[in-house]
């Protein structure tokens, strides 16, 4: 069936929290029960946290949202932001919009591309069951919380979390979100770099679990 | 003349159309185009475009049962794996039914490989001194990889001995758990 293409982009900035301790990226705009905003990483973030504009500073911080569902419960690193009634989000990250019209799940060996903050990167999916930790996610008694994803071995930079991951043949179609990097120590041969790679959040499962749709 | 006015109203119709339509339902979304987004209007949009293969993905988890080992994408297409185990009948009824995929023999089923994944999951998280930081199932190599924060030769021989020795797995070393690939910075 022909149906014209989704209306939604991906490639926002948002920071973190008004003190300027971090900023990322976004992965694209989707609806929640009726109400609009984005999809991102969850990391530390906890229910009802406000996120702030790209340029916020601590003396005059703009919140343009509220995280309404996690997904870390359900072992994912993804998060809901309902955007407030009076902010606007635009599109400005040079070279991360992309125009999604589908959402999929990959295989391993599938070639995948990272659009985010610092530009697309390309890598193969490793594998689809990575179960891993990152130290800012714990629950209230500072247990970490065991996180799943698909392992890809690009690097992400730093600033890249809450990117989309779309098919590098096919980059309408949305499969996973950026959450964490890794390497491997390989001291026994000096002249050999360090194995690099990421972890990104499968499309299909962060979308079931945070109940949202994307925007169309 | 007239087939031009009549072009003119229709033009600032849809216009109007247009403008409504996008600020009615979102009207706090303000979406602006930029101009390195990519586009392609015509082409066919479906929901959940692995269906299809999930479909033979099913087929042959199901038939192959206890002998499946996972499946890959390479340059040369699918690769299915199956457990040298399987019997041989079975493997080449298979061959026969997907005649385009690559069938290649290996050790150990991706049950198996599973199962070892999750007893390492499970003491990852009854037991986190010990610095299991993640660990993942290889389905090309057919194995299990552990990765654990500072991995030295004692830690390693208390792992073999306590949680699994099985050949199947890979222990790396890492210096930390995953880093979160947002930006830290601090105001001056």
């Amino acid at each position: 069936m022909m149906r014209p293409p989704i209306l939604f982009f991906s490639g926002v900035e948002i920071k973190n929290n008004a003190a300027g301790t971090g900023s990322s990226s976004s992965c694209a705009a989707a609806t929640r029960l009726g109400a609009g905003g984005f999809l991102t990483h969850s990391h530390g973030r906890s229910l009802n946290d406000t996120v702030y504009a790209t340029g916020t500073t601590e003396s005059s911080p703009i919140p343009i949202g509220t995280v309404t569902a996690l997904a870390n419960s359900s072992g994912l690193d993804a998060a809901f932001i309902t955007l407030s009634d009076d902010a606007a989000a635009s599109n400005y990250i040079p070279g991360a919009n992309r125009l999604i019209a589908a959402y999929g799940s990959v295989e391993v060996g599938d070639n995948v591309t990272l659009y985010a903050k610092y530009g697309p990167k390309t890598g193969q999916v490793i594998a689809l069951d990575r179960v891993y930790y990152l130290d800012n996610i714990r629950d209230s008694n500072g247990q970490l919380i065991p996180l799943s994803g698909i392992s890809v071995n690009y690097y992400a930079d730093l600033g890249d979390s809450g990117g989309c991951i779309v098919l590098t043949n096919d980059t309408q179609t949305l499969v996973g979100m950026q959450s964490s990097r890794s390497s491997v120590d390989d001291d026994s041969d000096p002249d050999t770099p360090d194995l690099q790679f990421s972890t990104f959040v499968s499309a299909p499962l962060f979308l079931n679990a945070l109940n949202a749709t994307l925007f169309n | 003349m007239k087939r031009s006015h009549s072009l003119s109203f229709f033009s600032v119709l849809l216009s109007l159309l247009l403008t409504l339509s996008l600020f009615s339902g979102f009207s706090y979304f303000i979406i602006e185009k930029s101009d390195d987004y990519e586009t392609d209007s015509t082409k066919s949009i479906t929901i959940d475009p692995d269906f299809t293969n999930l479909s033979i993905y099913n087929d042959q988890v199901s038939y192959l049962g206890d002998s499946f080992a996972g499946r890959y994408v390479d340059e040369n297409g699918v690769t299915i794996l199956v457990t040298k185990s399987a019997p041989e009948e079975k493997v080449t009824s298979f061959k026969n039914s997907y005649p385009k995929f690559t069938v290649r023999e290996v050790t150990n089923s991706l049950q198996e490989l599973q199962t070892i994944k999750n007893l390492i999951v499970s003491e990852m998280t009854s037991n986190p001194s010990r610095g299991i930081a993640s660990v993942y199932t290889d389905i090309v190599h057919n194995k299990v990889v552990v990765d654990i924060i500072n991995l030295d030769f004692s830690k390693e021989t208390s792992f073999r001995q306590q949680v699994s020795n099985s050949p199947t797995l890979e222990i790396r070393s890492v210096d930390s758990y995953d880093e979160a690939t947002y930006t830290i910075f601090f105001w001056c």
